[in-house]
Formats: structure tokens, C-alpha cells, sequence
């Protein structure tokens, strides 16, 4: 292995390592009390289960992250379409800053995904809103530099799988479709 | 005080075992690729910048095995080439009659891995399956009977069946194909849909005869349910074409 190689992986572990320990000692509480013990339940479950994000499973080190209820003021939040791959491929993000941190709450994106479509459910569900819970994953720490963004000096990406305000939830999947998958299931073996 | 984020991180191998060596993600969840993500203008970069959006596994909503377009594309890239063997070389007189020999090699052979059959399905069953289904046409297109049902690309994988492979709901336990129909005109996905559905058939079949039935008997019902077992024949003759040839 080359002494090139060797510090990328050192350097990759690090980054992991320090973006895990900075995670871990966030706490979330609810303060906005737009969370109801369902939620809390669902967030227990989920943590004991399929992680919401993973590293490649060959990856070294491997990671996973798990979707965790956070709570946040509307005031200057910004939903817009990030741009990926060169402007093919748009996907909704809720960015907003927070103490130094820059923070782009986002989805993965998805067959027939239409990001203005979905920006609106968000922003409707945003309206006239002071506060939001998102339950999400973080997947990663951005480049803060590059960004210009008064005050900011770290920038993190999560990917979002509900929101929910004081008007209700906006779901990636439609709980519908997915659950008692083994009801209807015709078990052929 | 509520729970903190959970984060896990370990040195190597996740503790998961893959659904297949192949396979990107552990399962229950799917690949991610890694996409260039644009920042916006500012007054210090007013062209804007890219940064990167890291490629990673996303849980399935389901929990149940799932593979995509972005895996599927993945794993014949990654390790189509390196394969040898059947199906065997024979265009079986048709212009592309070879061009699909890899995907049909690698999807065979994924297939019968992750499911374990003990009749392993042979390459040159699937290459005849293909010549009599769309002679090798990918962008092939048919009605089924008078519904309004079509049948799409090598396999001629219907509309029905597409949904079937991709409903976390339906009648698949597991291993499900997310493809939507633009999708089944790529040779690759569709090969890999048709071969997953294949099995499934076979599956249904052997249940149904309280037996482990043949391969050829499992085309048969995978035909049926299109164009009723004239064709059947059909497949045979482009099957013995391959055998011989390989002699």
C-alpha cells in the first residue's frame, strides 16, 4: 500500500470517527412539542433495526447512521432544489443555518422524483409554521468553505425521510405501502 | 432528554451478510451512487463550485431485499467481464444473437446463487428463451391478448409482472426488482427482471406440481401466460441449436 493511500484511509477513519463523535453528542429535545410518543416509539424501533444509511458494506471503515427526530425554527430556513449531476437531476433540500453550522436536510433521489412538486408539499406543510421536526439520517459533512455563508463554519447533509409541523407529516414512502407487507403475501414454499 | 443521533462505525466488514459477493449494500437496503452536487453562486466563487454527494446504502422502506437500476448497472460493470462460459456463441441466425451473451451469463448466474436451486438454470436456456421471446430485439414491444398488458424488450417482461417484481406488497417474499416499463428496454434490466421472474414462475410451478420441476417446464409456464405454449416448441429448437454447437 502506498504511503498515499495509507493517509487517505487514515485521513477517511478520522473524518468518519469525528463526524460520529460530533452526532453523538447532539441532543434533541422537543422543545417545539410537535412530536407526539408515536414518534418518540417509531425513532426507539428504528434504531434497534435496518439502519437508514449505511457505508458500502465492503467499506473500510464501515458506518451506519440511523433516523432520529430533530426540531428547529422555521426563521430562515430555505427549501430549494439542490442541483446534481450537472443540472440533470434535482432534488428538494431544506437549508438553513444554525449556530455555525449550515445544515441541507435532503432527500435521496428517486425514479419519478419531481423536486418542485415535492418543495411545495413542504413548503405548504412550512406555512405559517415557527417550528419543524424532520426525522432523518446524517450521511455526511460537507466542504464548509466553499460555501459562503456568513458565520458558518461546518456544513452537514441529512437525508430526510418524514417532516412534520403543528399541520401534520409529509412521508418519503407512503407508510400505506409498506406496512403488513405480510398480509397479502402469498407464500409459495 | 431525548436520545442522541445514532451513529455506528466499525473497522472493515459490516456484520451483515450481502445477499450475494456482488451485492453493494447489506441487505434490506440499496445503493446510492455518488453524484456531483452543485453549490450556489456567491460573491467569493460567483461561478458557483461542485462538490460531491457521497454514494451510500439507504434502508428499503420495506426491509425486504431490493435491487435498482443504479446495483443492477453497478454489478454487471463491475463483474460481467471477468466471466467465462455458457451461454454458448451461436447467433442462432439472428444479427444481435450474441450481443447479450454477458448479461445473460452474469444474470444466470447471480440468480441461481442467491437462490440455490438445485437444478441450476443454464445460460443457454435463458439465450433461448430470448430468441423466441423477442429474437433479440430490445426494444421489442407486444400486446398480451386483448388487454391492455404489453410485453417489453429481450424477455418481453409484461407490465403486469414488472409491477409484481417491484411491489413490496405483492406476492414476491423477497428479492424484488424495482424497474419501471422505460426500464425494460435496457438489455440489462431487463434481463435481470426477466431471469428474477423466471425463478419465481419455477417457484409457483414446483408448488403447484408437489415436485421440483424441470427448467424447460418453468419456460413453459413463464410463456403461457402471453402467448399460450405454441412457442414452446420453439425455445427447444433454439436450445438443442446451442447444445449441439457446444459439443
Amino acid at each position: 500500500m502506498t504511503l498515499n493511500k495509507v493517509w487517505k484511509k487514515h485521513c477517511s477513519a478520522i473524518f468518519v470517527s469525528v463526524a460520529g463523535i460530533f452526532c453523538l453528542s447532539m441532543t434533541d429535545t422537543n422543545h417545539y412539542e410537535i412530536l407526539s410518543p408515536d414518534d418518540r416509539e417509531q425513532e426507539l424501533t428504528d434504531s434497534e433495526g435496518t439502519p437508514a444509511l449505511s457505508s458500502q458494506i465492503d467499506a473500510n471503515p464501515y458506518w451506519e447512521t440511523f433516523n432520529t427526530w430533530r426540531c428547529f425554527s422555521t426563521e430562515n430556513i430555505r427549501p430549494e432544489c439542490s442541483v446534481l449531476d450537472n443540472d440533470s437531476l434535482r432534488v428538494p433540500t431544506l437549508r438553513f443555518a444554525e449556530g455555525s453550522t449550515l445544515y441541507d436536510f435532503s432527500i435521496d433521489p428517486e425514479p419519478g422524483l419531481d423536486c418542485d412538486e415535492t418543495l411545495a408539499k413542504w413548503i405548504a406543510l412550512l406555512d405559517q409554521e415557527q417550528s419543524f421536526c424532520v426525522y432523518a439520517a446524517y450521511l455526511q459533512e460537507m466542504p464548509s468553505e466553499i460555501f459562503e455563508y456568513e458565520g458558518i463554519n461546518r456544513w452537514q447533509l441529512w437525508i430526510v425521510s418524514q417532516i412534520k409541523t403543528q399541520q401534520g407529516y409529509w412521508h418519503l414512502y407512503d407508510p400505506e405501502d409498506y406496512t403488513s407487507a405480510e398480509d397479502g403475501e402469498e407464500d409459495i414454499n | 432528554m431525548a436520545r442522541p443521533t445514532k451513529v455506528t462505525i466499525s473497522k472493515g466488514k459490516s456484520s451483515a451478510t450481502k445477499v450475494h459477493p456482488w451485492r453493494l449494500c447489506p441487505p434490506g437496503e440499496h445503493w446510492k451512487k455518488t453524484h456531483p452536487l452543485r453549490v450556489p453562486p456567491s460573491k467569493k466563487n460567483p461561478a458557483g463550485s461542485l462538490t460531491s454527494r457521497g454514494g451510500h446504502c439507504h434502508g428499503n422502506p420495506s426491509h425486504k431485499d431490493s435491487i435498482y437500476p443504479v446495483e443492477i448497472a453497478e454489478i454487471a460493470n463491475q463483474n460481467f467481464s471477468k466471466l467465462d462460459g455458457l451461454p454458448t456463441p451461436n447467433a442462432l441466425g439472428f444479427s444481435k444473437g450474441n450481443a447479450y451473451d454477458k448479461l445473460i451469463r452474469g444474470w444466470t448466474k447471480y440468480w441461481n446463487e442467491v437462490f440455490n436451486t438445485k437444478e441450476p438454470l443454464d445460460p443457454d436456456l435463458v439465450k433461448a428463451l430470448i430468441a423466441s421471446e423477442s429474437g433479440f430485439n430490445a426494444e421489442a414491444v407486444a400486446k398480451v391478448g386483448k388487454t391492455k398488458n404489453r410485453a417489453h424488450g429481450l424477455m418481453q417482461v409484461t407490465d403486469k409482472t414488472q409491477k409484481i417484481l417491484g411491489d413490496p406488497k405483492g406476492e414476491l417474499k423477497d428479492q424484488l426488482v424495482h424497474v419501471d416499463q422505460e426500464d425494460l428496454n435496457d438489455p440489462n434490466l431487463n434481463i435481470c427482471a426477466g431471469i428474477r421472474w423466471l425463478f419465481r414462475k419455477k417457484q409457483i410451478a414446483d408448488s403447484e406440481a408437489g415436485r421440483e420441476i424441470s427448467w424447460l417446464e418453468a419456460i413453459q409456464k413463464y410463456k403461457a401466460e402471453k402467448k399460450g405454449n405454441k412457442l414452446i416448441n420453439r425455445v427447444v429448437d433454439y436450445y438443442k441449436k446451442l447444445k449441439e454447437k457446444s459439443k
